[in-house]
């Protein structure tokens, strides 16, 4: 067998592998050396199809193998539905179906019709390694190769499992992300240092307009000095005060712009579970009043089956419109405007203007 | 020390990356290779994470050393400041602390000899000491340096998966917390319908059972033609018929009589067709802002009163209906409306409205 400083060699190749996958190649090819086998290859099945890792298999015989051979591969069919971690041999599975057509057109004259081979995994996705070799009077098999095979399956399954494992972790990260995005207020997720751990899209626009909020070495910080200084205070609130109800401190941000200040909340979370009660992060949300988007009146239309009229002044009172401006804007007058929104109250089953306000601002996103 | 066959090594690396995917199985890594190197303990120094493994040493030395001894240990800090990934040997090493206050630490453990290596880069890297009792013979014959440097590219590799692993934890964690400040119900729902994700509100409504609720893994309307609605707007947003990448809203009826819930379905990550995600979020028309009058007298210094009509107003109360809950006059109620109007720089009631339900992400 191996020496030991080889052995390690080809599992530092397995276990790199899981963190970068494109390594896989190298890693499978290192394997296919130190056994002298011609042809290698990780199989991963997924759903119906099958991703090949290969490695110095001729790109022909691959070519041929995806348009047609794959479907007869009775060796591979094998190895996937047999037992799992069990090293198989190519005299034991090529005798399957020995001078068949895959064993006689593809195995034969690309020389891997013997070779040993191990499912990897269990489950209806099976990953298995492949290492192929030409048939020879002595088999391939023998006690040395079956042995560092075997005693690199672990490793191979210990790497997969790892590969699997970070794939799940980035999966919901980025899951996660888009959901934080999709959210309209600015969403900031602070860290222990103070600073800024994750900025969702809204939030990453407002201070990119620099509109009274901006981020400043690493920190969020309001432009005007004692708005930030209760800002500041806020946050530090959130992270350190005991018993402090949901809202850890709100802010009223003015913006140079004139627009309707930002409202801004810091509340604390992923608190320490024993005494003192410490928040690890604070998460800031910034309200735009002016950016509340207001939903569109095709939704209204949908949802309480609104006729076009009534959504556009439906709209136009969520909007803080009076009447007689609406009247104006639509060209019509005012007694046709109250028709409208009578209507509105009764199909949304509201009575005043100012609930009709309050559902219509719950649809927003 | 015995020789070293290739399944021994085989099996010490497995339990050195298990270790790295569930960090618990450190201990029984470190006792496979204090028992390999035929040494009294080893412990991994992991300082980013702020773990501390050890294999023999009871609790209460582990505990001295981290409060107290590791300020001392000259070792420890030589090895940190030496060269990544070289074997260093109590005779070299050692003498730094013989006699000195540290020994009162190593004495009762009968540590008298080590093998350390510095693991990681940066200003406090990762470490792994193996520590051995006084003996005859040096603790570091070349089979067991041999050894430990066999190991290292392992523990090196170990230790950077297990601080990827950390760090995107912390990251999820990061994120999830931020879906907890949305008022909303958040549901992060996969291809085959089930829920991926949710939050605390999400959580709420759906155990509720008030027209919505998780059954078999998935987002489920009960009431009939919601049901039907819920379904098309999650196989649009997941791409699962013809209008692919659209998402949609719809009333979900309750059945406690309470304003039907408003359900928007997005779809998520159309960068990725292969792995398709949507968003449902789920607004609950009757739940009251949370904190709506502490918040308006902190933040526009309305008076209790002002608050409490303001709230009203913002749930769709009308003024008379306020007077009457308050036992004031009618008048007394426009009073504190037009102060509200004024502190918030707000016109009318509508636009009232609007302010109080911005206040509430």
């Amino acid at each position: 067998m191996v020496t030991i400083d080889d052995f390690s060699r080809l599992v530092a190749g397995i276990h790199r592998s899981a963190l970068c996958p494109d390594d896989w190649a190298q890693a499978i090819d290192d394997v296919r050396c130190a056994v002298g086998a011609t042809g290698g290859g990780l199989s991963i099945a997924e759903g119906n199809t099958l991703r090949l890792i290969n490695v110095n298999v001729p790109d022909e015989a691959m070519a041929s193998y995806g348009a047609h051979y794959q479907h007869i591969d009775y060796v591979l069919a094998a190895v996937e539905t047999g037992p799992v971690g069990t090293v198989r041999t190519g005299s034991e599975l090529v005798a399957l179906e020995a001078d068949s057509e895959f064993d006689a057109d593809w195995m034969r004259p690309y020389e891997m019709d013997d070779g040993v081979f191990v499912r990897l995994t269990d489950g209806a996705l099976p990953t298995s390694i492949i290492l192929a070799a030409p048939k020879r009077s002595r088999r391939f098999d023998t006690p040395e190769r079956s042995a560092l095979v075997t005693a690199l399956v672990p490793h191979l399954q210990q790497a997969l499992r790892t590969q699997q494992h970070v794939r799940g972790l980035v999966d919901s990260r980025d899951d996660l992300v888009q959901a934080v995005d999709a959210v309209a207020h600015g969403i900031v997720v602070i860290g222990l240092n103070g600073h800024v751990a994750h900025l969702n899209y809204a939030a990453k626009r407002m201070c990119c307009a620099g509109d009274g909020l901006r981020v400043r070495d690493g920190s969020l910080r309001a432009t005007r000095g004692s708005v930030d200084a209760r800002l500041q205070r806020a946050v530090d609130d959130a992270f350190t005060r005991d018993g402090l109800g949901p809202w850890g401190g709100s802010v009223v941000c003015p913006r140079p712009s004139g627009l309707r200040p930002y409202v801004i909340h810091a509340v604390p979370a992923d608190r320490t579970t024993d005494p003192p009660f410490r928040a690890r992060r604070v998460i800031v949300a910034i309200i735009d009043p002016e950016a509340e988007a207001e939903p569109p009146g095709p939704l209204l239309r949908r949802i309480w089956g609104l006729t076009a009229a009534e959504a556009d002044v439906a709209v136009r009172i969520a909007r803080g419109s009076e009447l007689h401006t609406i009247a104006d804007e639509l060209s019509v007058s005012i007694a046709t405007v109250r028709k409208h929104l009578q209507h509105v109250f009764d199909k949304t089953g509201t009575r005043r203007q100012a609930e009709l306000v309050r559902l219509i601002l719950t649809l927003r996103l | 020390m015995k020789d070293v066959t290739v399944e021994d090594f085989s099996r010490l690396v497995s339990a050195v990356y298990g270790a790295a995917l569930e960090p618990w199985r450190w201990e029984s890594a470190l006792r496979e290779i204090t028992g390999e190197l035929d040494g009294s303990g080893s412990a991994l120094l992991i300082p980013d994470c702020v773990n501390w493994y050890n294999s023999t040493l009871p609790a209460e030395a582990s505990e001295a050393y981290q409060q107290y001894y590791h300020r001392l240990d000259r070792v420890a800090a030589a090895t940190a400041g030496g060269p990544v990934g070289v074997v260093r040997t109590g005779t070299e090493l050692m003498p730094l602390v013989r006699n000195s206050e540290f020994s009162d630490w190593l004495r009762p453990y009968d540590i008298d000899d080590a093998l350390v290596v510095r693991l990681g880069t940066g200003a406090s890297p990762a470490c792994l000491i193996v520590a051995a009792p006084k003996r005859a013979d040096a603790f570091d014959a070349p089979e067991r340096v041999g050894l430990v440097e066999a190991l290292v590219p392992h523990l090196q590799q170990a230790v950077r998966t297990q601080g990827l692993f950390a760090g995107l934890a912390g990251v999820n964690r990061d994120l999830a917390e931020a879906l907890e400040a949305v008022r909303h119900g958040c549901v992060i729902v996969g291809a085959d319908r089930s829920v991926v994700h949710l939050n605390s509100s999400a959580e709420r409504i759906l155990r509720a059972d008030d027209g919505l609720r998780i059954a078999f893994s998935a987002i489920t309307a009960t009431t009939t033609p919601a049901s039907g609605r819920l379904q098309r707007a999650l196989s649009a947003a997941l791409g699962l018929d013809a209008v692919a990448g659209r998402g949609g809203s719809l009333l979900c009826e309750r059945h406690s009589g309470n304003r039907p819930y408003l359900v928007h379905v997005l779809p998520l990550r159309r960068e990725k067709p292969s792995r398709p995600r949507a968003l449902v979020l789920i607004a609950d028309p009757a739940a009251a802002p949370r904190s709506a009058a502490v918040l308006l007298r902190h933040l526009y210094g309305l008076t209790e009163s002002e608050a409490d009509v303001a709230v009203r107003i913002s749930r769709g109360a009308a003024l008379a209906e306020i007077g009457e809950q308050l036992s004031v006059s009618i008048t007394t109620v426009r009073k504190h409306l037009q102060h509200v109007f004024g502190k918030t720089d707000t016109h009318r009631q509508a636009d009232l409205v609007r302010l109080v339900l911005a206040l509430d992400p």
